[in-house]
């Protein structure tokens, strides 16, 4: 009887705390949840608007993968493609700006990366990005990047992304 | 009181006397700023759990406590996590997975299993207070040596003079162990001079 008692008491100790977690975390995820959601598209926002200089206004055109459409005066002034492919240590996360005819690049930023610190998060860096301002896409859709010395790994997981990108973004718009 | 808080610190420091919570120790300590925020998120946890538990010790049966610890762990990881992205985003990125891993840090559930369960609040407060701020005071420390030597910059301020070269080893995993290494060995001097004396 003893034994019996003991098991019910640590199924109801143990049940209780997990209801009680279940719902403490439940009311966490739902007050949070606006503000993460927030977060993701402030990010975006900022990143679409550093790859494609100058628009007045976006709209997503595509998921899989997602495409946005910048807009300048009413013109299309180019695509912003997010695209992700694996990196030295993990996913990266790549937004690309391409002009509306992809026969140059505008632009490209890290949005997400868990590369080495000193070494690979040098892809995020002011240095590397620059290289894809008004870089052409020659005729097979095929860029080359000039990689960072001891991070050519990172480097070159850049290049296979945007290339894969553009091949998509040709192959959509 | 005091000596249960400060036990933490330095003669049962979790990092360098019990040699606890190795992984996000040397994982996330590449700059200053992630070790002081890796730090603060355990040291949040550890306490609030320890407060829990402390709290509920003579209920929770001792044949499930270890899961019961876990669940209460979880729970404050989870919190910690959610607020750390909805209001410190780029923290949460520069942390990445660790945050979620803090379950497993051992030096949580090491203190609940030690010294929480067995002892009253307030005490459990001291313990688990010092603990982690202990814990935080060394990933400050290792990562202010790494992001120095590695980086050229503590807390993000470049400080090194232009002509020196950063170590690009010191922001590496090797560039980790050895620094703990050293500062576990000059830990392990003292106080065997401090014995003597």
């Amino acid at each position: 009887m003893q034994q019996k008692y003991s098991n019910l008491k640590m199924l109801a100790v143990l049940a209780g705390i997990c209801v009680i977690s279940a719902g403490l975390l439940g009311y966490a995820h739902i007050s949070t949840a606006e503000r993460i959601r927030e977060n993701r598209e402030a990010r975006i926002r900022d990143a679409v608007g550093k790859v494609l200089a100058g628009i007045d206004s976006y709209e997503r055109i595509n998921s899989e993968p997602v495409i946005f459409k910048g807009m300048t005066q009413g013109e299309i002034a180019g695509y912003a493609v997010l695209y992700e492919g694996m990196g030295f240590q993990g996913t990266i996360q790549l937004l690309i700006g391409l002009d509306p005819d992809i026969h140059m690049m505008k632009g490209m930023a890290v949005l997400d990366s868990v590369e080495t610190p000193g070494l690979g998060d040098r892809i995020k860096g002011p240095d590397f990005g620059k290289q894809f301002e008004q870089m052409g896409i020659p005729g097979e859709g095929e860029i080359k990047v000039d990689t960072i010395t001891g991070a050519t790994i990172s480097s070159l997981a850049v290049e296979k992304i945007i290339n894969r990108a553009i091949g998509d973004a040709k192959r959509i718009l | 009181m005091l000596k249960e808080f400060f036990k933490g610190i330095w003669k049962e420091n979790p990092v360098l006397r019990q040699l606890l919570g190795m992984c996000p120790t040397l994982a996330v300590t590449t700059s200053s700023v992630n070790g002081i925020a890796m730090g603060l998120a355990t040291t949040f946890v550890v306490v609030s759990s320890g407060i829990i538990v402390s709290l509920f010790r003579n209920v929770i049966p001792s044949q499930v406590r270890i899961p019961v610890f876990t669940v209460i762990i979880a729970t404050f990881v989870t919190l910690v996590d959610l607020i750390l992205k909805a209001y410190f985003p780029d923290i949460s990125r520069a942390l990445g997975p660790y945050v979620p891993l803090i379950v497993v840090n051992c030096i949580i559930l090491g203190r609940q299993e030690a010294f929480t369960s067995k002892n009253p609040v307030l005490l459990s407060v001291c313990d688990t207070l010092g603990m982690g701020l202990g814990f935080t005071l060394l990933l400050v420390v290792l990562g202010s040596i790494r992001e120095i030597l590695g980086s050229g910059s503590v807390f993000g301020m470049h400080i090194m003079p232009a002509f020196f070269r950063p170590l690009v080893i010191m922001v590496l995993p090797a560039g980790a162990f050895i620094t703990l290494g050293l500062i576990a060995a000059m830990y392990n001097l003292v106080n065997q001079k401090a014995d003597r004396t």
